[in-house]
């Protein structure tokens, strides 16, 4: 190596007298310095160093010690924990934290994802660059959306990288021609949006490639926090728009991009009309299948049955009773005049009138999601939840279609699950008729 | 187009197939350039040492990172300009020691008038400097976003697109800067020179 490095440098030494410039004078110590902080100088012979001798080197204030620890790490012949690298994805350093990512992904294909998720929305843009490639080698487990969205990152390097990426996928599943459209900056065509298409499913892609349920779960986590966004796409628009921030940021010292966050940025928000539009598709269908899956699995409640609404909604005898929800042994009473009693009293709770109110359910799928957009308390929402139950178990009552144990028995059972709570409620309120 | 840059694309097809041997020949490549982009930033040779070591070491463990395909495709000077840019601006927000003694650019000032002159195209600005290393001085005074976008499009003969992805500003507002950088540059030298 040292004969290579005299060779190019007498050779800069000749070509450097011909650009007719005068270039301020190099120290001349500058090579030789980097070399030996890369552990690349001649004099230093590379050895395997062994596990503690790493684990020593990561405990090194310097950064570069780090860095190269982790390196080393991810060469070692033997299994090392992910657990042991974790801590240094929080490192204020942002080339650690980038190497902790990268040794992450060479040393697991199943690096936990909120962990790549967290390193894509870091601060800097090496980590976010690094943090593509390794969600990338994470195969199947990660949709493309994400690498979509970082086409639109505000960073030149890290686009690159999921245009690289991108380009790779393209290439391996025989789909050439997306990538010239995924170059593109500038506003997207709708149909690069086609979620079918970024599924693979138009591509024929098998079911594998689709991203397993995981996925929600990581979301999920990510987004305990309610004022952030919660379903993957939401994420992936936040982040294109440049305001998703973990909800567990770290602060990162001295970090370089403390100035390019100064600087005018050119956040483009994704158009994901394709998107959005889709989940609206079948919207009714799947509300109800959702309800019936999720009731499923509530606490004592083992079995919910939605009921016939589609037979009796829009008919002139609608206000005829409708088939009860079984609740585990029981049945909630269900009737049009009911439906309407739950409709008009959370209407008025979240300051919406019904027909905005089943707009919005439509376009949210949660009555609590709905609070928290409207700045009503999820307390008051149960509170207003509970009345409506309550008038509508006293009327089921007084017209005999319950008893009043019965009704006490529902009403115990509402109070003290808020999640079979929400689910009647909103069976209630889609099986009312459209103001 | 300096000798080295004729180069670069060879050398970015080593460095993907064996980083380490064909690194200290990217540092040999790059580091005149790089040294003098980054003294015109900090004005001190000490500082502008300490961030070109930063940078390759920096670099250096980043192209570990990337797929070799990845290197391939790189436009490698560019990039390490932005390491170096992010590297001063670090150093800069925590380190006192990098003053500068900034020109005045107020609006009444005469340096920032605008003139629809054929003298002041940049190349004939340049010819007109007796000294560079005055001017690079001199440059070292300009405001920061003046002095970058200068310091990127005459010395290290990025193109405007790249100066605008480098500092994420748009195209124009780096045209701008070069034109309005450019300006009080010429008006200081000659008001020096007078």
């Amino acid at each position: 190596m040292q004969d290579n490095v005299n060779e190019w440098q007498s050779q800069q030494e000749r070509t450097s007298g011909n650009d007719g410039q005068e270039h301020p004078q190099v120290p001349s110590s500058l090579l030789s310095n980097i070399l030996h902080h890369l552990e690349l100088s001649p004099e230093q012979t590379p050895s395997e160093p062994s596990l503690d001798d790493l684990l020593l080197k990561l405990r090194s204030t310097a950064w570069q010690d780090r860095t190269l620890a982790l390196h080393a790490l991810e060469k070692l012949k033997y299994p090392v924990s992910i657990d042991l690298l974790s801590p240094f994805l929080q490192d204020k350093d942002a080339t650690v934290r980038a190497a902790t990512v990268h040794a992450l992904s060479m040393i697991s294909k199943q690096v936990p994802l909120h962990w790549l998720i967290e390193a894509f929305h870091d601060p800097n843009w090496h980590v976010r660059e690094v943090a593509v490639f390794a969600l990338a080698k994470q195969g199947a487990r990660v949709p493309r959306e994400i690498f979509m969205a970082a086409l639109h990152d505000k960073d030149g390097s890290v686009r690159e990288a999921a245009s690289f990426v991108l380009q790779q996928n393209s290439v391996d599943h025989n789909s050439s021609g997306l990538y010239g459209q995924l170059r593109e900056e500038t506003p997207m065509h709708n149909e690069l949006y086609d979620p079918t298409r970024l599924n693979g499913q138009s591509n024929g892609h098998s079911p594998e490639n689709t991203p397993p349920a995981e996925w929600s779960g990581v979301f999920m986590e990510y987004s305990g926090n309610s004022a952030h966004p919660h379903t993957v796409n939401e994420q992936v628009q936040a982040y294109a728009a440049g305001q998703y921030t973990p909800h567990n940021a770290t602060s990162y010292e001295n970090s370089p991009d403390e100035y390019a966050e100064m600087m005018p940025s050119r956040h483009e928000k994704l158009t994901s009309y394709r998107l959005r539009r889709k989940s609206h598709k079948g919207w009714w269908a799947i509300t109800i299948v959702l309800v019936a899956f999720l009731l499923l699995g509530v606490g004592r409640v083992s079995s919910v049955i939605v009921p016939q609404i589609n037979i009796s909604i829009g008919q002139k005898d609608a206000k005829n009773v409708i088939v009860p929800v079984p609740i585990t042994d029981h049945s909630f009473p269900m009737k049009t005049d009911y439906s309407i009693i739950m409709q008009k009293t959370l209407s008025s709770a979240l300051h919406l009138t019904s027909q905005q109110l089943l707009a919005k359910l439509k376009e949210r799928g949660s009555l609590n999601v709905i609070a928290v957009d409207q700045g009503v308390s999820t307390s008051v929402l149960a509170k207003a939840e509970l009345n409506a139950f309550n008038t509508i178990l006293q009327n089921a009552v007084s017209t005999g279609q319950i008893s009043s144990t019965y009704a006490d028995q529902l009403m115990n059972q509402l109070q003290k699950n808020s999640d079979l709570r929400e689910k009647i409620a909103i069976t209630l309120l889609t099986a009312a008729p459209t103001p | 187009m300096g000798p080295s840059d004729k180069q670069l694309p060879d050398l970015v097809e080593l460095l993907a197939t064996n980083l380490d041997r064909y690194f200290p020949q990217l540092v040999l490549s790059t580091q005149q350039r790089l040294y003098a982009f980054a003294l015109r930033q900090s004005g001190s040779p000490q500082d502008a040492e300490d961030i070109v070591q930063e940078t390759f070491i920096r670099a250096y463990h980043a192209l570990k990172m990337y797929p070799a395909e990845r290197i391939r495709f790189m436009n490698v000077q560019p990039w390490l300009y932005k390491i170096t840019l992010h590297i001063f601006y670090r150093q800069s927000s925590n380190d006192s020691r990098i003053q500068y003694t900034p020109l005045d650019i107020s609006e009444e000032s005469v340096h920032c008038e605008i003139e629809d002159n054929e003298d002041e195209r940049p190349e004939k600005v340049l010819e007109d400097k007796e000294d560079r290393r005055n001017l690079e001085a001199l440059i070292s005074c300009l405001p920061e976003h003046y002095r970058i976008s200068v310091s990127c499009y005459y010395f290290a003969e990025l193109s405007y697109r790249e100066i605008a992805e480098l500092l994420q500003q748009p195209i124009g507002t780096v045209k701008s800067n070069v034109h309005r950088g450019t300006q009080l540059l010429r008006k200081t030298a000659d008001k020096t020179r007078l």
